[in-house]
């Protein structure tokens, strides 16, 4: 082992109090599975969850790198796990370990009232007609969040308290270069997930019903929620069940990275200065104790050490409805070929792609952005370049122009403005894209001297992390089935970040010049839903309504959770959290 | 009480400010008039409907019997606006986006923590915050960004409707392509506002059945009889021309004194008249601004004229403490300042109700504010009369007339309006350079001649004198300001300014003759550029094309049509749009302003949720 100064390493983080999940996504590491278990505390045995707690910590996996991430040589600490453990809890989950009042107190308000709660400002529920009585809990809710909604934490309420997640994967470097042995490494990969998962079974019995998993995910009421990425002949990929690659913006923030990537890695995803060039995000916007985007350590509980390095994480199930959307993309493409003066049916695929990216703002089948390609010609012209590239560095690896050029269009996927585009002829405004990260769209002076680049933007950032569910194999396309995404968004505020993105941004259009419309994907749809895919005015053609879009993103439940750093875990499990 | 109404948000800020620094500040707001680059952030935001600054000075607390404001210590800047978003956002917004301004407009506020950080800005609102008693919206489904939205579709459907009266179906679908791409990013959805919290939502339901427990009551219940007539207050003095005015629109602020003298009855029961106001407001239906005020389903009162954009009453308590006061702990040391010993602390004599109204006018006459005032009085004196009873002064309200006197002895000039229903971004030049300019060759021109005349060998030491004149002026000022019962403002400062500089002209005209006229022609440019700047700063800004009520709400109807017609027409062949939107202008009447419209007070034209308007 080589000697590093945990306590001040050259990031300015100490990755070895982090949760593993925070830093970066378990999904871009090789780790196409995860088991996600809810578990519950017996108020009354709280000395027992403790225990519990204690016992799981050196499970616990920390942002401590691998040897696959990137990271100085001198931070690999770890080796890779097979499955990694991570812990997250709800504000009853707090209350329920006997977490003093002064602490709880001053926890957020969205974190105390929980995600059911929020339903009407997230736009997961309509809201009631006069005379309607409605359940506390939205309805078509997994059957675990019945009790979500109840201000009470006693044993009979059901509640969820705990979150553990398993992560389960293979190292990259095994893959043979044919892709030979995909299939045993995924086996292997399962079959060590479900050995940790029966590893925390036999945790949770043993603790007496102290800690209980608790059941009610799907229609089956399956006491676990299993995700995978959706699996191709090249193994795991980056769609989701729709047909989109995802996954590709994620906000970089100062000790992300090493100093001598960050730069690099900023660029595009971090934050647009008036200089208009990148720099990362404030590592605040992301971890409790650190200064954020608003120049300060924002408010938070105390004791300091309870919650600094750890942050705050949404938890939601989003059903796809495959089979509304493949009809309606049918239908809407044939409008948009004809409208483009194509063949409705000889040009079909390329109407349908072409829709499916103004909604998405990028190509759906590889994520080529439409600010960087903005129409078919220019996007089959981009792929064609890369194919090129690709096709060079496979005859000669050692091609150093070919590298710098494949590395040049790997940053074009995320390295773009809309400065250049407000109108949105290449990406709509209302796109999906631009409404989760509008990057310099709402700079108040764009068209002036002095621009504030991403000002407006840099503290609605959230860390996206999560898998599809329902898949791999996804045959049946209907909207019945299990399939949807799980999603996790990770920020220091749920109020300011996530639930800002969600309410403003997906769920209404103001910023974006629209009005009431919302997301095209995951927004509520109306009988008056609709997207406007702007014309190019140089051209005689006018705009293309899409409209009539059906309901294609559902709420199958979910919770806000707290993920304490691996200090805030022993305090709990040593029950020494203590405000005096 | 609620702060929100659709989608706009009612801030009221008060907070207090030094009485010298008062003038200061308006010469802030005037230059920012003259130079509008310094309020493009704000237009880049495009958030705001209308908003508002209103300096209020010690002796301009209404007073109408119940005896004046001026031994408060403080002069008061109140902050209106009509905002979209929630609390958060706006603020953040604020802060991300406009940081430099906002700590200019509240450059003179005591204990202002400037907008960055956020915390202590955010906790410096709130503290100073009014809540909204009642609060109406005629556009409450459409943000300000929706609305210059249909006021870009608006002309150019009118434009459309003339074509069409004289192009080939094949021109005109040609006409017609390059319009709608014109328009392409203006055809958003008017609707309900995103929740602003969870318990906003909950007080909308909650207040449905005492709103609709008080519209039965009031049916039922016999007319109340009229208090006996008293004369009516002498009317105040109005400026030649006022700020209130501003774009073809009047910002209308009343402070009307609230009765806190004996109890009043309220169902039956003893109670002070303000908490009767309270309730009052509380139950006054609001326009059809939700699901909860539709299932109420009676409409403002305000909705009864189409000319009042937006309109709030706040009950103003009193003004609010900001804490003790700090100085620098060796100036306290100095001073042997006693911390122990609380400072003066401001309290109103009366509670006052500010009644806030953005209107449709056509110049800032007192006969159009009493026209205005009058159509309120005709329409709606039920409802004026069950919140002005609580108010010091009511026996005087006899009729229209009488309460057109009656607020206009309540007006407080509005300082600095503002207002962008502009669809597309006007022009305006910066008229700074020009009037500095202009000071300056007056200036300059006097200390040529002057210095003909004087041989000039220390100009320096002229200008230390006048300084160090200049500042013992301000002290004596500051030591005299100390004190209570001081006309307010940098007007009390002039004298000691005069004593000051005519002390240091004896100096330095002791010294060296040069230096006087030196100071002379600065002190000259300054006065004149000041002078120009307030005065010229008075001027209102152009008017906004349609940018009055009744043109808004055709814009808004007109919209809503657009969007289902665009979208059943496309593919269409030429002849098939040309006959469908001959169909359109049938029914929609673009050049008829009002009919068919959106009535004022409604989400939109269309039904919302199955209600409809």
């Amino acid at each position: 082992m080589s000697s590093v100064d945990l306590t001040a390493p050259r990031r300015g983080l100490n990755l070895a109090d982090i949760q593993g999940n925070v830093l970066l996504p378990y999904g871009k590491q090789g780790f196409p599975y995860a088991r996600y278990v809810f578990l519950r505390v017996d108020p009354h045995k709280e000395e027992g969850a403790r225990k519990f707690l204690t016992l799981l910590l050196p499970k616990i996996t920390s942002a401590l790198p691998w040897d696959s991430k990137i990271a100085f040589p001198d931070e690999v600490l770890e080796p890779r796990p097979a499955v990694a453990w991570n812990l997250a809890f709800t504000f009853r989950g707090l209350y329920a370990l006997g977490l003093p009042t002064t602490t709880l107190r001053a926890m957020p308000a969205e974190f105390i009232d929980g995600m059911a709660a929020r339903a009407h400002i997230l736009g997961d529920r309509p809201e009631r007609d006069r005379g309607e009585e409605q359940a506390a809990v939205p309805p078509h809710w997994d059957a675990i969040w019945r009790h979500a909604a109840t201000r009470t934490c006693e044993p009979s309420a059901g509640q969820v308290h705990m979150l553990l997640s398993l992560n389960a994967g293979f190292d990259p470097k095994r893959l043979a270069p044919d892709r030979a042995n995909l299939s045993s490494l995924l086996a292997e990969a399962r079959a060590s997930l479900e050995a940790a998962y029966a590893d925390l079974v036999g945790r949770c019995e043993a603790t007496g019903g102290a800690v209980q998993i608790v059941p009610g995910h799907g229609p089956d009421r399956l006491p676990y929620q299993d995700a995978a990425a959706v699996c191709d002949a090249n193994g795991p990929s980056k769609r989701e069940h729709f047909g989109f690659a995802d996954g590709f913006g994620d906000p970089v923030f100062h000790g992300q990275y090493p100093a001598g990537v960050i730069a690099e890695r900023a660029i595009g995803q971090g934050k647009l200065k008036p200089d208009q060039t990148w720099a990362p995000l404030a590592t605040g916007e992301f971890l409790l104790g650190y200064v954020d985007e608003a120049q300060e350590i924002p408010g938070q509980t105390y004791p300091f050490e309870f919650t600094r390095n750890g942050t705050f994480m949404a938890y939601r199930k989003l059903h796809e409805n495959l089979g509304a959307f493949d009809r309606w993309v049918e239908t809407t493409a044939r409008a948009l070929a004809r409208h483009l003066g194509l063949d409705p049916d000889a040009d079909l695929p390329r109407a349908r792609q072409t829709l499916m990216a103004k909604l998405a703002g990028r190509w759906p089948d590889d994520g080529v952005p439409l600010s960087v390609a903005p129409t078919w010609d220019a996007y089959q012209a981009f792929r064609q370049h890369e194919a090129a590239v690709e096709a060079r560095l496979k005859a000669d690896p050692d091609d150093r122009a070919a590298a710098a050029e494949k590395a040049a269009i790997r940053r074009q996927y995320v390295d773009f403005t809309f400065a250049d585009d407000l109108a949105g002829h290449k990406c709509p405004v209302a796109a999906h894209l631009r409404r989760v990260n509008p990057r310099d769209a709402l700079d108040p002076k764009l068209g002036t001297r002095d621009r504030m680049g991403s000002a407006l933007n840099n503290r609605r950032r959230i860390l996206r992390r999560g898998l599809p569910y329902g898949g791999p194999d996804n045959a049946t396309r209907d909207d019945a089935g299990e399939h949807g995404i799980i999603f996790m968004a990770i920020c220091a505020s749920l109020f300011r970040q996530f639930e800002f993105v969600q309410q403003q941004w997906l769920q209404y259009g103001l910023d974006f010049n629209v009005g009431n419309d919302t997301c095209p994907l995951l927004g509520n749809h109306g009988p008056d839903a609709k997207i406007v895919i702007p014309a190019d005015p140089g051209s005689d053609r006018p705009p293309f309504i899409a409209a009539r879009i059906p309901q294609l993103v559902e709420v199958r439940g979910g919770d806000y959770f707290f993920i304490p750093s691996l200090t805030g875990l022993r305090m709990l499990a040593l029950g020494i959290v203590d405000p005096t | 009480m609620s702060n929100v109404a659709g989608k706009a948000y009612g801030m009221n800020v008060i907070t207090p400010m030094k009485p010298w620094k008062t003038s200061l500040n308006t010469l802030i707001f005037r230059f920012g008039r003259l130079n509008p680059e310094t309020l493009s952030g704000l237009l880049g935001l495009s958030l705001i409907h209308f908003a508002r600054w209103v300096m209020i000075r010690r002796d301009q607390w209404p007073d109408l019997g119940q005896g004046s404001q001026r031994h408060l210590r403080n002069d008061y800047m109140l902050f209106c606006s009509n905002f979209n978003g929630t609390w958060d956002q706006y603020i953040d917004a604020f802060s991300d986006g406009i940081p430099n301004g906002l700590d200019l407009f509240w450059y003179s506020s005591t204990g202002y923590p400037h907008s960055v950080p956020i915390t202590p800005f955010k906790d410096y609102i709130r503290h100073n915050q009014l809540d909204t008693s009642y609060y109406y919206n005629a556009t409450p489904g459409s943000a300000q960004r929706d609305i210059k939205s249909a006021l870009r579709v608006l002309p150019a459907l009118r434009r459309l409707a003339a074509l069409h009266a004289r192009q080939s179906p094949a021109a005109f679908a040609a006409s017609w392509r390059r319009s709608i791409t014109a328009l392409q990013n203006d055809l958003g959805t008017p609707g309900d506002a995103p929740v602003a919290s969870n318990d906003t939502r909950e007080a909308d339901w909650n207040r449905k059945a005492a709103v609709e427990a008080l519209i039965r009551e009031r049916a039922s219940r016999a007319p109340d009889a009229l208090p006996p007539p008293a004369s009516a207050p002498a009317p105040k003095p109005r400026p030649a021309k006022t700020t209130s005015f501003d774009g073809g629109h009047y910002f209308l602020t009343l402070l009307i004194p609230v009765q806190n003298q004996t109890l009043v009855k309220h169902y039956g029961i003893e109670c002070s008249a303000v908490q009767r106001l309270r309730d009052v407001l509380a139950t006054l239906p609001t326009a059809l601004q939700s699901k909860a005020t539709r299932a109420i389903g009676l409409n403002s009162p305000f909705a009864r004229n189409r000319r009042t954009h937006l309109a709030r009453l706040v009950v103003i308590n009193d003004v609010q403490y900001n804490g003790r006061e700090g100085e620098g702990a060796v100036l306290g040391a100095i001073k042997q300042t006693s911390l122990v010993t609380p400072q003066a602390q401001d309290r109103l004599s009366c509670p006052f109700l500010l009644f806030a109204a953005d209107f449709d006018a056509a110049d800032g006459s007192e006969a159009t504010v009493r026209g205005y005032l009058t159509e309120l009085w005709r329409t709606m004196e039920p409802e004026l009369r069950a919140v002005l009873e609580n108010c010091y002064g009511y026996t005087r309200i006899r009729d229209a007339e009488s309460f057109c006197d009656y607020a206009l002895a309540c007006e407080v000039e509005t300082t600095m309006p503002f207002n962008d229903y502009w669809a597309n971004a006007p022009e305006l030049p910066n008229r700074i350079p020009g009037l500095l300019k202009r000071a300056a060759l007056i200036a300059a021109a006097a200390l040529v001649a002057s210095l003909v005349l004087v041989h000039a060998s220390s100009i320096v030491t002229g200008a230390l004198a006048y300084a160090m004149g200049a500042a013992a002026g301000w002290l004596f000022h500051r030591a005299r300001a100390g004190k209570q019962q001081q006309p307010s403002g940098l007007r009390s400062a002039v004298p000691a300014m005069i004593v000051g500089a005519l002390l240091a002209a004896v100096i330095a005209a002791g010294r060296d003759p040069a230096s006087l006229v030196v100071s002379a022609a600065v002190a000259l440019f300054a006065v004149l550029a000041g002078r120009s700047i307030v005065r010229t700063g008075r001027e209102p800004f152009p008017t906004a094309p349609d940018s009055d009520l009744r043109s808004v709400l055709k814009a808004l109807y007109l919209q809503q049509q657009l969007v289902p017609f665009v979208i059943d027409h496309q593919g269409v062949d030429d002849a098939a749009l040309h006959a469908g939107f001959a169909r359109f202008i049938a029914e929609h009447a673009p050049d008829n302003v009002d009919a068919p419209t959106q009535p004022p007070g409604v989400m939109r034209s269309r039904g919302v949720d199955g209600d409809r308007p």
